[in-house]
């Protein structure tokens, strides 16, 4: 089988954000380059079912979802949990040390939110898209688009409250008997 | 009149994204100036997403696995035919024709490229050296015999956006080495040569210099110049995706 180089450079060039995007979405640096490595090979296999080359990024980022999720129920069947923690050292956090651990804390956060919410805020957050755009690559109306952005960055504050307080009450933990 | 509909919480989520209408915006402003519980709120917010792009946006300026590339490209079609072939001959025979065009020297294809390539780099005579400037309408010719040493279509990389200019092409019999001069005139080189197959990918330090190898089944690359690590990820990100782009 042969493909047309363009398609070849503009698969290459989505590469380094879709790598981008599966490690924010699973939060586990070995599984998401796994996902990506399978999402270019569906990409390679289903080149013909992207009608439009500018949707490329979208179509890429819709067939790493579906992968992961595949990969959650595979997960779920075998009994066995995704390790999530492994991330936050995994990135080269460029910040100073009471930052770093903020970055941290707030990776941590991320990934104790369901995927759908992490999906939505890495959408608007990282990749910038529109709602109207948000809407159309996860084929839902505008109104869910802000109505679930809402949900995820309310939980998102939740979580990132909880950490704090649960790093503030670690000591008094450790002196009860 | 009509009062406006109270602010919602997708109103002030939209707020943030920039995606509130006018009239509406002008609304969640006047509230926030007037209950300083809900501008912090909205301030957290904003904080979270800009935390987003701190965390994950370096995530997409790492060099991808070279074997990743080599995976799209493996069965991409031939770039060229014999019609092609031609043109390019004939672009050739013109090159070499202009004896400032181009130097010829018969770099041995053997060894460590790494040492082949920083003992170019500083073999460069700097009194013949011959200057390529990003807009040479010469650049696209230069780009097609660097093709046609190298085996495969690739091109002269656009290194401006990291402040770096074209400085000059030097073409061996198999490699070529593009030349790059950085804001303050800094020396920073590409040597390329078709790859012996295997992927490697490495960044390090030697004989003074931040050096970083690339290489996929086509082509290999060596990039080196005096820079810190961290920009050496970024130069080199953008030549290997130029070069193949």
């Amino acid at each position: 089988m042969t493909r047309a180089p363009a398609f070849a450079d503009a698969l290459v060039a989505q590469l380094p954000a879709l790598r981008r995007y599966a490690m924010a979405l699973v939060g586990n640096a070995a599984l998401a380059d796994d996902l990506v490595q399978d999402c270019i090979e569906r990409a390679l296999s289903q080149e013909a079912q992207l009608r439009e080359q500018a949707r490329l990024a979208g179509w890429l980022r819709r067939i790493l979802y579906h992968l992961y999720i595949d990969e959650i129920r595979r997960s779920r069947r075998r009994g066995r949990e995704q390790e999530i923690s492994e991330l936050a050292d995994h990135l080269e956090l460029s910040a100073p040390a009471p930052d770093n651990s903020a970055m941290k804390e707030f990776i941590e956060a991320v990934n104790r939110l369901s995927v759908e919410h992490r999906q939505i805020l890495l959408l608007v957050s990282v990749e910038e898209l529109s709602y109207r755009e948000i809407a159309d690559e996860l084929e839902i109306p505008l109104g869910t688009v802000m109505s679930r952005l809402a949900r995820a960055r309310e939980r998102l504050r939740e979580l990132m409250q909880r950490e704090t307080a649960e790093i503030i009450s670690l000591p008094d933990r450790k002196r009860s008997p | 009149m009509n009062n406006p509909l109270p602010i919602t919480d997708e109103d002030l989520h939209a707020y943030i994204d920039g995606a509130l209408d006018e009239e509406r915006t002008l609304l969640v402003h006047k509230a926030l100036a007037e209950d300083a519980a809900l501008a912090e709120r909205v301030a957290l917010f904003q904080a979270d997403k800009a935390m987003f792009k701190t965390v994950y946006g370096p995530v997409a300026e790492r060099p991808v696995p070279a074997e990743w590339i080599a995976r799209v490209r493996r069965q991409e079609k031939p770039r060229w035919n014999w019609r092609l072939a031609g043109a390019i001959a004939a672009i050739l025979l013109v090159v070499a024709a202009s004896p400032l065009a181009w130097r010829y020297y018969a770099v041995p294809n053997g060894g460590d490229v790494v040492d082949v390539a920083l003992d170019a780099r500083e073999g460069i005579p700097t009194g013949k050296h011959h200057l390529l400037a990003d807009n040479s309408p010469e650049r696209d010719r230069y780009g097609t015999a660097l093709g046609q040493i190298l085996g495969s279509n690739v091109h002269i990389p656009d290194l401006s956006r990291m402040g770096y200019s074209l400085a000059g092409l030097n073409l061996y019999r198999q490699a070529a080495e593009i030349l790059y001069r950085g804001p303050q005139g800094q020396l920073f080189t590409l040597y390329v040569r078709r790859s012996d197959g295997s992927a490697r990918f490495d960044q390090f330090g030697r004989r003074g210099l931040r050096v970083c190898i690339w290489q996929d089944d086509q082509i290999t690359t060596v990039m080196a110049g005096n820079v810190s690590p961290a920009a050496m990820q970024r130069l080199a990100t953008l030549s290997y995706t130029g070069l193949t782009s």
